[in-house]
């Protein structure tokens, strides 16, 4: 999870690494609420 | 019951043990890495930096080494990587000829996990994807 990024750059060409990063982290961040324990 | 990914990190071998290359991560609720901080600390800067796949990264030395932790390997820092179906029955398949086994909670391991596993990766990775794919 942590080392999605170049993985989404690659699969996105329009996608910038720090937008890329950014949607990772916001990812992580809301998880908790998607995935309700 | 949980499903776990056990990470190992082969650079971190000049440590000696090898419970301490682990790390493992439950996959319900992914963003809280338990074992020692210390080696959460330690792990964190590899899994930005190396997004290949562990089945690549582990000898079958390393296996049988880690066999005796009772710990499971399926997956490594790429987590994320797009697996596709192929992907994740290629993975399967060596996880079955290299023995590979994958803990629940306190209990033993079977090869279900692996699979519960990989299909709970493969879903947060569509997660994700999706974000990017409906972007503004």
């Amino acid at each position: 999870m942590f080392g999605a990024t170049p993985y989404l750059v690659e699969a996105f060409s329009d996608l910038p690494e720090v937008e890329a990063r950014e949607i990772l982290r916001n990812w992580m961040r809301t998880f908790s609420e998607r995935h309700p324990a | 019951m949980k499903t776990y990914m056990t990470v190992f990190i082969p650079e971190l071998n000049i440590m000696k043990t090898v419970s301490k290359d682990i790390i493992k991560i439950d996959l319900d609720n992914p963003f809280k890495v338990s074992g020692k901080k210390d080696n959460y600390y330690r792990v964190d800067p590899y899994l930005y930096s190396n997004n290949g796949h562990i089945i690549d990264a582990i000898s079958e030395k390393q296996l049988k080494n880690l066999n005796t932790y009772e710990s499971a390997i399926i997956a490594n820092g790429g987590y994320l990587s797009d697996i596709l179906e192929l992907e994740f029955n290629i993975l399967y398949h060596q996880l079955e000829n290299i023995g590979v086994i994958v803990t629940y909670t306190g209990d033993c391991v079977n090869y279900e996990g692996a699979r519960i596993a990989v299909r709970k990766m493969i879903a947060y990775a569509n997660e994700i994807k999706a974000i990017c794919e409906n972007r503004a």
